[in-house]
């Protein structure tokens, strides 16, 4: 269907956007969801962004159903605009296709770091109690220089972690390229003492430690 | 960083003020609990099983049954590496995961680390994350189609 807004085509999923928070509050009942891809804005960061990629993402990360005709415009819409998700294959090849790129993706970004986490929000700033946990955990134990990735400001991410570890919520933590666990492992592993032995392995000293022979003094 | 620390600490089971919300009070049992409740007393036959709705405590709106702990002690876990077991309990509850749960927390034990310390741990305070969160919304909505 055309865009009112911006021209092009694209395509909208057969049961429409599903995002009942979304702030761009409809005229009608039907006008929710033309609106909602019309206008461009990215539903996650509400920066504008082009047709092409809203509708390119409501395909990649929608619900599974049935989608209309009309495969997303051919050349694909990966310009980046809203915060991009930069899988780049944009050639309409399928989800397979950037399934395997995505997966190529995070593959890379678990092993660039010795401790990498997937939390919403950032260090500094957590949207999440869970992800604030793990950042707090991490913090404790002295371990500042980390990789973070906010699920929220990348959906390829957050839907493609899950299937890469094959892990159902975020936070998900991972040391030396192998994933740990959530927030629940990483708390009983800080209690138990083996978060301090396992960061050890990966040549990082718990400041803990530290904070212990301070108090034997 | 007190506060940090009484949020570690591990809170006695009867003094949690989630233990009113288990899923004891079957009155109250919305049918994602009662689904939790029901797939895990099958598959892990445990010695111990509370299964908390934590909606409550996060940004959606009251009655939802989106965020869940489960406490589950059963022998099944004996010589089971913690990630597996919380592996195992993703995957009896795939489905609601799936569909309508948010977050679940887990404390997987085995009935000898129960009654050498028979409490869990209380779940963070929320930061608000689930308010303005469409994958949220689209298990809200699930959960009122009913």
């Amino acid at each position: 269907m055309e865009c009112k807004d911006r021209g092009g085509v694209i395509a909208i999923p057969a049961n429409g956007c599903q995002v009942g928070c979304c702030p761009l509050r409809p005229l009608t009942e039907e006008g929710e969801t033309e609106r909602h891809l019309h206008c461009g804005i990215d539903m996650f960061s509400l920066l504008r962004i082009s047709c092409r990629t809203a509708a390119r993402r409501a395909v990649v990360q929608g619900p599974r159903r049935d989608l209309s005709e009309g495969a997303v415009g051919g050349g694909g819409g990966g310009s980046g605009g809203g915060g991009g998700t930069g899988t780049g294959d944009g050639e309409g090849t399928g989800s397979a296709a950037v399934a395997a790129a995505t997966r190529k993706r995070l593959d890379g970004l678990v092993k660039k770091d010795k401790v990498v986490v997937f939390i919403k929000g950032t260090p500094a700033q957590p949207m999440c109690g869970f992800s604030n946990a793990v950042v707090q955990i991490l913090r404790m134990h002295g371990v500042e220089d980390y990789g973070s990735y906010n699920v929220l400001e990348d959906q390829e991410i957050r839907q493609g972690i899950k299937n890469y570890s094959n892990w159902p919520t975020i936070p998900q933590i991972y040391f030396d390229g192998e994933f740990v666990g959530g927030c629940d492992i990483l708390l009983q592993m800080h209690q138990n003492g083996d978060l301090v032995e396992e960061l050890k392995k990966l040549g990082i000293r718990s400041a803990l430690l530290d904070a212990e022979k301070e108090d034997k003094k | 960083m007190s506060t940090l620390l009484k949020l570690l600490r591990s809170v006695p089971v009867l003094s949690s003020r989630a233990v009113i919300m288990t899923s004891a009070t079957h009155a109250m049992d919305g049918p994602v609990m009662s689904a939790i409740h029901l797939k895990l007393e099958q598959r892990l036959t445990p010695t111990h099983l509370q299964v908390i709705n934590e909606s409550y405590m996060h940004a959606v709106p009251p009655g939802s049954e989106t965020h869940f702990k489960v406490v589950v002690v059963s022998e099944r876990f004996e010589g089971i590496p913690l990630l597996q077991r919380h592996r195992m309990v993703n995957d009896i509850l795939k489905e609601e995961l799936a569909t309508r749960i948010h977050a679940l927390s887990v404390q997987a034990k085995t009935p000898r680390q129960w009654g050498a310390e028979p409490h869990f741990d209380r779940s963070p305070a929320c930061l608000g994350g689930s308010k303005h969160d469409p994958n949220v919304a689209v298990k809200l909505e699930a959960l009122s189609k009913d």
